[in-house]
C-alpha cells in the first residue's frame, strides 16, 4: 500500500516537474529503479499508466513515449550485463542513452508522421533529458530506499555476484 | 550456446514486431491516440490545474515577500503593515490585469455565424513527447470544444485546437513549424500562406509573388480559404520583406500579433452553422495540417 501511495505521489510530483521544466522526463529515472529495485510488477502496471500520460500530454501520435519507455528498458538489461549496477557509471550510461534514444525516438516518429520539428529545440530537450535523468534518479532512489522499501535487494550484474 | 547468443535479438525482434503492429493499429483506427488523450490529457490536466497555481502562490510569494526581506529589516511593525497592502495591492492588481484581460475578451465579438468562449491555460509543455508549439486549455470537448477550433485573443489569431478530453485540450501555436495559416495583407490585398517557424523564429509568408505589392509594418489577416478560420482575423505585422534574384517569391518575415509567451486567456471560434468557405478551398495546403 506504501509503495502504491509512493508511486501515486512520485507521478503528481513527476507532472508538476515536467510543467516546470518543459521537455524533462521523470518517470525514465523512476522506471529504472523499479527495475533496479527488482520490482518488476510495479514496473507492469506503472508503465502503461506512464506512457499514457505522456502520449496523452504529448502532440505527436501514439508511440514515441512507448516505444522511448521500452527502448530504456531493453537498454537496462543490456548494459546490465557489462556494467555493475551499483557503478555511477551504469546510470550516466543510462542518462546518455536517454538523451540520445528521446533524440532518436522524436526523429523517428516525425519523420514517419511527416511532421516538422524545430532541430535545436529536440537537440536541447534531449540534453535536458539527459541532465535531470541521473537527479531525479538520485533523488527518487535516496527516498525509495531509505523511507520506502529499505530492505530491498539490489540487483546485481552477473559480474559483482 | 547458440539460442543465449541470439537471445539479445530475439528479446529485441520481437518486441519490436509488437510495437510495430501497435503504431499500424493505431495508424488505422486511431484507438491508442484516443485513448491517450481521453485519459493522459485529461489526468494530466487535472494534476496540472492544482499545480500551476501552487507555482504561482509561491513565485507570487517569493517575489513579493522572501526576496524583499533584507529591505524591510528595519522596522518590524512598518515591514508587516507594507506586507500587508504590498500582498493586497499584489491580488487587486492581478485582478484589475485579469477583469481588464476579460473585458477585452468580452467585448470582442466573432464573425457571423461564429461563437465564441473563454478558456484559460493551463500549462505548456507537460510531455517529453510534446515536441509541437502547443499549449494547454483548461476546457475540452463536453465544453464543445472540437480540433481545429481556431483561437485568438481580441489582439489577433493564436493558433487552433490540436486534440481534445472530455475537460481539456491542446491548442498547437500559430509559430509551430507545421503550421500553414492563408492570409492576406491587410493594405495591398496580396494573398500568402503564413508558415510558422519556431518559437524563437519570425513566421515566414510563403508564395509571395515579385510583383505582389506589400510594405513593412502592414498587417496580415486570415484569409478564409480553407474554411478553419473565419475571414478577416489579424494574425501578424510584416517585418521584412526582401526580393532575391534566384526566387520566383519574395522572402518576407512577419511576427505574431499577439505575445504567444504571455498568453494567459485565448477565444476558441465555434462555427454556429455549416461555413461555407469563401474562394477556392485549398484543402491540400489546409491549416496547421498535422497528418
Amino acid at each position: 500500500m506504501i509503495e502504491f501511495l509512493w508511486w501515486a505521489l512520485y507521478t503528481v510530483c513527476a507532472i508538476w516537474i515536467q510543467g516546470v521544466i518543459p521537455g524533462a522526463d521523470c518517470f525514465g529515472p523512476a522506471l529504472v529503479l523499479c527495475l533496479q529495485a527488482g520490482r518488476y510488477q510495479n514496473v507492469i502496471w506503472l508503465a502503461p499508466i506512464w506512457i499514457l500520460l505522456q502520449e496523452g500530454a504529448g502532440s505527436l501520435p501514439f508511440g514515441s513515449a512507448l516505444l522511448y519507455y521500452a527502448g530504456l528498458v531493453y537498454f537496462f538489461f543490456l548494459i546490465r550485463a557489462y556494467i555493475s549496477t551499483s557503478s555511477p557509471m551504469y546510470i550516466l550510461s543510462l542518462s546518455a542513452f536517454a538523451g540520445l534514444w528521446h533524440l532518436g525516438v522524436i526523429h523517428l516518429i516525425t519523420s514517419l508522421q511527416d511532421i516538422q520539428i524545430v532541430p535545436q529545440q529536440i537537440l536541447l530537450q534531449s540534453a535536458r533529458i539527459a541532465a535531470v535523468f541521473p537527479v531525479l534518479w538520485a533523488i527518487a532512489s535516496l527516498i525509495y530506499h531509505l523511507r520506502i522499501a529499505p530492505r530491498y535487494d539490489r540487483i546485481r550484474s552477473p559480474g559483482t555476484e | 550456446m547458440l539460442g543465449k547468443k541470439y537471445k539479445p535479438i530475439a528479446l529485441l525482434l520481437l518486441p519490436l514486431a509488437l510495437y510495430l503492429g501497435l503504431y499500424t493499429f493505431n495508424r488505422k483506427t486511431n484507438f491508442l491516440d484516443r485513448l491517450a488523450t481521453i485519459t493522459g490529457l485529461e489526468a494530466v490536466g487535472w494534476i496540472v490545474y492544482p499545480g500551476q497555481w501552487i507555482q504561482r502562490t509561491g513565485q507570487g510569494l517569493w517575489q513579493d515577500y522572501i526576496a524583499l526581506l533584507d529591505v524591510r529589516r528595519e522596522n518590524e511593525q512598518l515591514r508587516q503593515r507594507i506586507q500587508d497592502l504590498k500582498i493586497r495591492a499584489m491580488r487587486l492588481r492581478s485582478r484589475a490585469d485579469e477583469a481588464e484581460r476579460l473585458r477585452e475578451l468580452l467585448s470582442f465579438s466573432p464573425p457571423p455565424d461564429w461563437s465564441c468562449t473563454g478558456s484559460r491555460i493551463v500549462g505548456e509543455q507537460i510531455s517529453p513527447s510534446d515536441v509541437l508549439e502547443t499549449v494547454t486549455l483548461n476546457k475540452g470537448h463536453s465544453d464543445l470544444v472540437r480540433p481545429d477550433m481556431p483561437a485568438l485573443t481580441p489582439a489577433g489569431l493564436v493558433g487552433k485546437i490540436l486534440k481534445t478530453s472530455p475537460h481539456f485540450s491542446k491548442l498547437v501555436l500559430l509559430t509551430d513549424p507545421n503550421s500553414r495559416i492563408p492570409v492576406i495583407s491587410s493594405n495591398h490585398r496580396s494573398k500568402a500562406i503564413l508558415k510558422g517557424r519556431g518559437a524563437d523564429a519570425a513566421l515566414s509568408l510563403e508564395y509571395v509573388a515579385r510583383n505582389s505589392p506589400l510594405s513593412e509594418g502592414e498587417i496580415v489577416v486570415t484569409s478564409g480559404l480553407g474554411g478553419i478560420f473565419p475571414k478577416g482575423i489579424p494574425v501578424a505585422r510584416i517585418t521584412q520583406i526582401e526580393q532575391t534574384s534566384h526566387s520566383l517569391f519574395q522572402e518576407v518575415e512577419a511576427r505574431p500579433l499577439v505575445n504567444l509567451r504571455e498568453l494567459e486567456e485565448v477565444l476558441l471560434l465555434r462555427q454556429s452553422r455549416k461555413h461555407k468557405p469563401e474562394g477556392l478551398a485549398l484543402d491540400h495546403s489546409s491549416l496547421l495540417r498535422l497528418d
